[in-house]
């Protein structure tokens, strides 16, 4: 299923910055993890998370680092900083009440 | 692996709009060429071919446009702030690190220039230091040069009016702003005696000095010295008298017997008044109170090299007066008049306490005690007469105020300055040899202390002025792969992240530094409790330690920055140097390091100095040599690594030359300012009416004896109140 481009990219910080909280990710390890956790609902392709990593990047919201791994591939690993997860912190809340009033108006529920 | 060319291709085009961005444009293609990758080894490990893989790859891929779209909007802010950064760089780092650098330099470099000369020159003989300082620092007569901020109006009291033709008449316009004030007509005064001034207009203003002041005799005494002049000339000669002893004898040449009357009527016209004024250190208070307190070493000696200039012109005028009184009352006693002779003979005695009570300087001083040994020529003319107990008196008198100096002559060629030379500074151990008692080590620590620092500042300019020919270097390699790569392939400016550069030069620059300070200031191992020209071998070889270490760890840990950052970007880069020579080299390092520590209180320590020190500038040339050698011949596959090595460093090394400034030259002018300030040998009268210190703590001294001889040989009444008179036959020639 495609989604509208506009809510994919309105919905791709918040995810990002998410994923990259939990542990520093590379830009290929965040598409898998995005793609398996939604269970293949996103497909996210390149030009959707790149151009969003660099903007957090931009704005200091994440930082990346070069490390080479065990299998001695050298990649590009993107981790939060701390104003990135003040600003993941709203956005969660943000995105909570967000949802909530969508699926209360959709489906007369406040749940999914 | 070669990478496929339809990869390199769609990576190129997804990645064109961040051409104006090399860098960021080599990091994006680097991200992207991974992350294809890691599609691609997924798409074999489910069992696809390679070529599969990659189609598969590709075609996920999406177009290659829309992704360039995306990349360059998400990337909009970041090349704005990357390119003010290079700007920056290019417009303010580096031409801000040159600037600090050059003037720093310079400005050690004049300013140091006239210390060494002074230094080097002065030699080793205390009396002719003022002589010397004279010589090294001509110009500094006029004290706007030791203080570039002396206002017009501040330096109106030291250069009077420039526009005139004399200096005389120059230093008159002073006392032309305020005709009350005596200070400034005694410096006039002294301006004009000390020139050849036309003898018509300095006697007019020697009378006009007497009417401004008729109870001050200098002016008398200077007219009679004039006159003096014309009536006669003054021979000195040494005469063996019957006991074989030697004398000084004064003979008198006379060209007009009339003017030599007027002359010595006008001299004991002088030695009858109240008080003698020559205002020369009133004006050095009033001048000196308008100098701030000098902050540096070139501006203290200037300030020191403009008191010693001042000008002391009555002096010699009065030791001729006093050489030629007793001669002319050997004339008088020849033609009968021995009653008026009598104020001649005595002359010597109220004309040296006159000198000796307005004196602020040792050569006062001691002209008073020359003037006070011509008593000993008017005892011989009262033992001529026959007049033996007056003779007898006056000579003991004589010989009584020339006691002081005698004694302290005699304690400073028996004192030995040997106990203290190790632990003084050079100035101190010039001016010692006059003080009349030991000086303590807490009055030696300050100037000790400047000369650390005084060196310490020429190191850090030095040091600074290889960061600066480091940075030429760089440059040379960089604009060398520049012509010589392609336009794809020419040296970046890699924009490091502040906290590498913090890294960098925390490590690197700050802590070497820091841990020196510590050493030298804290720790009690450095030393410093000797002075620099004891330890010097010592002292170079830990500078020269210093500087080998701050190099090479800020080179080898840019280097690695550099480096990482280049692998990262996919340049070409040549497989490192050796580990093991690098730890080799740091382990000499830190071995040189503690066994300086070690042999440098022992003889054979300075050998052992001289050769590892030799040796180590020698081995550090050759390595920057044939560093430079190897960036610059390297093979043209590595050539972007090597000229982007060399632009890269760039930066960092401005950044360490500022910081290197910023953290070195506030704490050590802070320090020398201080030094200064504290040292009491290197006090000047801003706040005191003294001269140096360690000249007025003479003066005061033989002052005070020599006067106090005067007033109990007052006590005992004048000599021509000795019951005795002179026979009615003079047989004097």
């Amino acid at each position: 299923m495609s989604f509208d481009r506009d809510l994919v990219r309105s919905v791709a910080r918040p995810i990002v910055l998410q994923l990259v909280s939990e542990r520093p990710m590379y830009g290929y390890e965040i598409i898998k993890v995005i793609n398996q956790r939604s269970n293949n609902t996103f497909q996210w392709r390149e030009g959707t998370l790149y151009p969003c990593l660099h903007r957090l990047e931009g704005e200091g919201l994440v930082k990346s680092e070069w490390l080479v791994a065990e299998s001695g591939r050298k990649r590009k690993y993107y981790n939060i900083t701390r104003k990135g997860k003040a600003i993941l912190a709203e956005k969660e809340q943000e995105w909570g009440e967000f949802a909530a009033a969508v699926n209360s108006i959709l489906f007369g529920t406040a749940g999914a | 692996m070669p990478q496929d060319e339809r990869i390199t291709k769609i990576i190129n085009e997804a990645t064109e709009g961040l051409r104006d961005d090399e860098e960021l444009r080599l990091d994006v293609k680097a991200e992207l060429a991974s992350h294809i990758d890691d599609k691609v080894e997924s798409f074999k490990s489910e069992g696809k071919s390679e070529e599969e893989s990659v189609e598969i790859a590709l075609t996920s891929f999406g177009n290659a446009s829309d992704i360039a779209t995306e990349l360059t909007r998400a990337n909009i802010r970041r090349m704005k702030i990357r390119s003010i950064a290079r700007l920056l760089i290019r417009a303010v780092l580096v031409p801000l690190a040159v600037a600090i650098v050059l003037i720093l330099s310079v400005n050690h470099c004049i300013r140091l220039r006239g210390t060494l000369a002074f230094l080097v020159s002065a030699g080793a003989e205390p009396q002719s230091m003022i002589a010397r300082l004279n010589d090294v620092l001509p110009g500094t007569r006029t004290p706007a040069i030791a203080d570039p901020l002396l206002n017009a109006q501040h330096a109106f009291l030291f250069e009077g009016d420039p526009t005139r033709g004399t200096k005389a008449a120059q230093q008159r316009a002073i006392w032309e702003a305020d005709t009350d004030s005596m200070v400034y007509f005694g410096n006039y005064i002294s301006c004009l005696l000390s020139e050849n001034s036309d003898p018509s207009l300095l006697e007019e203003e020697l009378r006009l000095g007497e009417i401004l002041e008729p109870d001050n005799a200098r002016y008398t005494y200077a007219l009679a010295e004039i006159l003096l002049k014309r009536a006669c000339q003054t021979e000195l000669s040494s005469v063996r008298n019957d006991n074989g002893e030697k004398k000084n004898q004064t003979e008198l040449i006379i060209n007009d017997r009339n003017l030599l009357d007027r002359a010595m009527t006008t001299f004991s016209v002088a030695l009858s008044k109240p008080y003698y004024k020559t205002y020369a250190s009133d004006m050095l208070c009033e001048q000196f109170a308008l100098l701030p307190r000098p902050r540096h070493f070139d501006q203290h000696l200037a300030q020191m090299t403009f008191l010693s200039s001042v000008l002391h012109p009555d002096i010699f005028a009065n030791r001729e007066l006093a050489r030629a009184a007793p001669e002319y009352a050997r004339l008088l006693i020849h033609e009968g008049r021995f009653e008026e002779a009598r104020v001649f003979l005595n002359a010597w005695l109220p004309l040296s306490l006159h000198v000796l009570n307005s004196s602020f300087s040792i050569i006062e001083v001691l002209i008073a005690s020359t003037i006070a040994q011509s008593g000993h020529n008017s005892a011989l003319i009262y033992e001529e007469v026959g007049m033996q107990t007056t003779a007898t008196a006056v000579r003991e008198a004589a010989t009584r105020m020339a006691t002081p100096i005698n004694d302290w002559n005699d304690r400073r060629r028996e004192r030995s300055p040997a106990s203290w030379a190790p632990t003084s500074g050079f100035l101190q151990r010039l001016l010692t040899p006059f003080l009349n008692q030991a000086p303590t080590q807490e009055d030696l620590a300050p100037g000790r202390n400047l000369e650390y620092v005084l060196f310490e500042q020429m190191v850090l300019s030095l040091m600074l002025f290889l960061f600066l020919v480091l940075t030429c270097a760089c440059l040379v390699i960089s604009l060398r792969w520049q012509l010589k790569l392609h336009s794809e392939s020419r040296p970046l400016l890699i924009l490091p992240s502040w906290r590498t550069v913090v890294h960098v030069l925390a490590l690197t620059v700050a802590l070497p530094f820091v841990a020196f300070y510590l050493y030298t200031r804290w720790s009690g191992l450095a030393g410093r409790g000797f002075s620099l020209s004891h330890r010097f071998a010592p002292v170079a070889m830990e500078v020269l330690l210093l500087t080998v270490t701050i190099l090479f760890m800020f080179a080898a840990m840019a280097k690695r920055a550099i480096r990482t950052r280049c692998t990262a970007l996919g340049i070409a880069v040549p497989e490192p140097g050796s580990k093991r020579i690098r730890w080799l080299f740091v382990g000499a390092l830190f071995v040189v390091w503690i066994s300086v520590l070690i042999v440098r209180r022992s003889e054979v320590g300075r050998v052992y100095l001289l050769i590892v020190g030799s040796t180590l500038s020698i081995a550090f040339l050759i390595c920057a040599c044939l560093a430079l050698l190897k960036h610059l011949a390297a093979h043209p596959s590595y050539g972007r690594f090597h000229g982007t090595l060399a632009r890269s460093a760039i930066p960092f090394l401005c950044a360490a030359m500022i910081v290197a400034a910023l953290l070195c030259q506030p704490y050590l002018s802070h320090q020398e300012a201080a030094f200064l300030n504290n040292d009491p040998f290197l006090r000047l009268p801003h706040e005191e009416k003294v001269f140096t210190w360690w000249e007025t703590d003479i003066v005061r001294s033989l002052k005070k004896k020599m006067l106090s001889t005067a007033a109990s040989i007052m006590q005992k009444g004048p000599f021509h109140n000795i019951d005795e008179t002179a026979p009615d036959e003079v047989p004097v020639k």
